[in-house]
């Protein structure tokens, strides 16, 4: 019966890769990368494709070097390595019409960047129905990131790894479990040609960002300020301000009133015991000025962004089992206090215990926790000054997210493995760029709601993905469409598995309603399943 | 070694130390009391507490207040952050009191990424 199964697949994923015969020749013969190998799981890397254009980035904790290498089919291969304060950034340019694509292998301990030819090869692979879509606009790396371009390692959301013709056909990181609704910091402006782009391209985002700010300026700060006194809070501010009084652009802050006012006399047990205040230490407030996008634009953006936990099952001070893990925590044993060296000799080694467990221990809640029920609202609003003066701020649309995850808690079957999600987001007077023109930008409304339901087993995941997109470029109509995915994975045999995704879309206006068919097998190269398999 | 002072009353009660750890941060902490030349420890607190419990963190130190006189009380608390937000710090206060007048306030503070096991001292004076 199993046999019967796998032949089944088998034939049924022939029959549809032998629609694109060139793609699957140049995927596996002439795939172009460069890798970099860890010694040890690199948790705190991060990849971006710049905003600069067609430069690709590498961001890793300067205490993990990496070797590299390069594919020999990787020409003029040049590499810019800059330290920046504890960071390696490793920076190279990739030729126009490949998109770099980051895949982590062997336990986040090999890092390879795949340069795959165009958006339409890749497109071509899949066997669409209706009318073909629009080249997108959307890198390549969003398959494989974590939604603001940064692929870090062990968020849950990584870009999984790919099958033997390149996993940037299986889009598996579209049911990838994260530890919450709002795991990313910083998640990516709604970019429609995302939810419009070629279907089942990339998961869309159902989070709400880490700092509203910076998403609603749209913009990736490379220093955060995160103040942590009244004190240096005011300081932080008095800095981002001219002599004139005026805001200063590039200004990043992110700061918790109540743990800036009251983290003193914030013990655990008074957060453990009090709903309000649980609530209050966990409102975020974020700030962050922008200049204009070119050098003679004079103009200064400000957003202002709210984000505010209402409720967690999963919060970590609550979570009996990591109290009880960090209970193993250890003590240096200390008998004489003269004996300063040999004291603070004990207190290193302890730490360095205390380290291990702390990092494992968390790791291991987060795991437990992956899909608890939480509730998160974030917003913001923004202003912009055209001459750059701060009182000449005036109103310059904003933002709103609420994502409510629901992990069935005491629901045989399904609690630990499975999580619905439930996002709505609206976004005014947002700046998307034009695809008519490249280059150009435009105002856009939208109205933006998202579900997603996924579950897992040690041989079987599934997901399901309704959107709906409301928007409207200023001076056009109202464009509804919506669209809906359904991926299955199923192991086969050892670490090879088949994947299954089909979806479409309705109601488009411009009547580029897509529907898809995509199949891939994963083996081997693959460690993570699209879904948690239950502990 | 150098150690911070407190002075109790001969005439007034046990002082009592009190641990607390801001910003809701996990600590597990022991109290000591040394004898005046920094040796052979006597724990206040019996085994290792935890800051998560239902227990006060509060602790009376000496048999009597006699024989606290020049000796030194040790703490110590290893710390845990509870995720990997960036920019963490934490703070370790120790409030001393004697028949519920505060008389001395110590804090630790600094940043934290994963762990921190902090110390502190003080050499009580009985007048």
């Amino acid at each position: 019966m199993k046999r019967r199964f796998i032949a089944r697949l088998l034939i049924l994923n022939l029959l549809l890769l032998s629609q694109a015969p060139i793609v699957l020749a140049q995927t596996t013969s002439d795939a172009t990368f460069v890798t970099f190998t860890f010694t040890s799981p690199c948790e705190d890397c991060a990849t971006q494709n710049s905003a600069a254009g067609n430069v690709y980035i590498v961001d890793v904790p300067s205490a993990r070097t990496p070797s590299l290498t390069k594919s020999p089919s990787l020409r003029d291969f040049n590499l810019q390595v800059t330290l920046k304060d504890d960071r390696t950034v490793y920076t190279f340019p990739f030729k126009s019409g490949t998109s770099p694509r980051a895949v982590w292998r062997q336990g986040a301990t090999v890092l390879q960047i795949f340069f795959v030819p165009g958006v339409g090869n890749v497109a071509a692979t899949t066997s669409e129905t209706g009318s073909p879509s629009l080249p997108s606009t959307t890198d390549a790396t969003s398959a494989s990131s974590n939604g603001n371009g940064n692929g870090h390692v062990g968020d849950g959301s990584t870009g999984s790894a790919p099958s033997a013709r390149m996993s940037s056909l299986s889009v598996t990181s579209a049911v990838t479990p994260s530890q919450s609704p709002t795991p990313n910091p910083t998640p990516p402006v709604v970019d429609p040609a995302v939810l419009r782009g070629p279907v089942g391209q990339a998961a869309v985002d159902l989070s709400v960002p880490e700092s509203p700010a910076f998403t609603v300026l749209g913009i990736t700060p490379e220093t955060v300020i995160r103040p942590t006194s009244p004190r240096a809070f005011a300081t932080s501010l008095l800095n981002g301000v001219d002599q004139n009084g005026n805001f200063q652009s590039g200004l990043a802050m992110d700061f918790v009133p109540y743990l800036l006012i009251a983290g003193d006399d914030l013990t655990l047990r008074k957060y453990q015991t009090s709903r309000i205040t649980r609530l209050l230490a966990r409102t975020q407030f974020s700030f962050a000025t922008a200049k204009g996008a070119t050098e003679d634009d004079k103009s200064l953006r400000l957003g202002l962004g709210l984000h505010m936990t209402l409720w967690d099952r999963g919060d970590p001070r609550l979570d009996q089992t990591l109290l009880k893990c960090l209970s193993r925590l250890v003590l240096p044993r200390i008998i004489d206090l003269n004996d300063t060296a040999g004291n603070e000799r004990k207190r290193q080694e302890a730490q360095e215990v205390n380290d291990a467990l702390s990092i494992s221990c968390r790791e291991k809640a987060k795991e437990d926790n992956w899909n608890a029920s939480s509730w998160i609202i974030g917003a913001a609003p923004s202003w912009i000054s055209m001459d750059g003066q701060t009182k000449n701020l005036g109103w310059n649309g904003g933002g709103f997210w609420t994502s409510v995850a629901y992990g069935f808690e005491g629901v045989p079957g399904l609690e630990k493995k499975s999580q619905l999600i439930l996002h709505g987001r609206y976004r005014n007077r947002e700046v998307v760029p034009d695809p008519a023109t490249t280059g150009a930008f435009l105002s856009q409304d939208s109205f933006f709601l998202g579900t997603r339901f996924r579950t897992g087993s040690p041989t079987f995941n599934g997901s399901f993905e309704y959107t709906f997109l409301r928007s409207r470029i200023n001076g056009l109509k109202f464009d509804n469409s919506s669209r809906l995915s359904v991926l299955f994975e199923r192991r086969i045999a050892g670490d090879t598995w088949f994947n299954l995704s089909l979806g479409g879309e309705t109601g488009r206006e411009d009547g580029r309603n897509n529907g898809f068919v995509l199949t891939s097998f994963k083996w081997a190269f693959s460690d993570r399943q699209s879904v948690r398999a239950p502990q | 070694m150098e150690h911070k002072t407190v002075t109790l009353r001969n005439s007034g009660g046990l002082p009592k130390i009190e641990l607390r750890f801001g910003n809701a941060l996990f600590a597990k902490y022991e109290v000591s009391l040394f004898d005046q030349n920094g040796t052979n420890p006597q724990p206040v607190t019996p085994t290792p507490q935890f800051n998560s419990d239902d227990e006060p963190d509060i602790f009376t130190v000496g048999p009597s207040v006699a024989t606290l006189a020049q000796r030194i009380l040790f703490w110590q608390a290893a710390i845990s952050v509870f995720d990997d937000q960036p920019g963490q710090t934490y703070l370790m206060r120790a409030i001393i009191t004697q028949d519920g007048q505060e008389l001395a306030v110590f804090d630790r503070r600094g940043s934290i990424t994963n762990t921190v096991i902090d110390q502190d001292t003080v050499r009580f004076v009985v007048e």
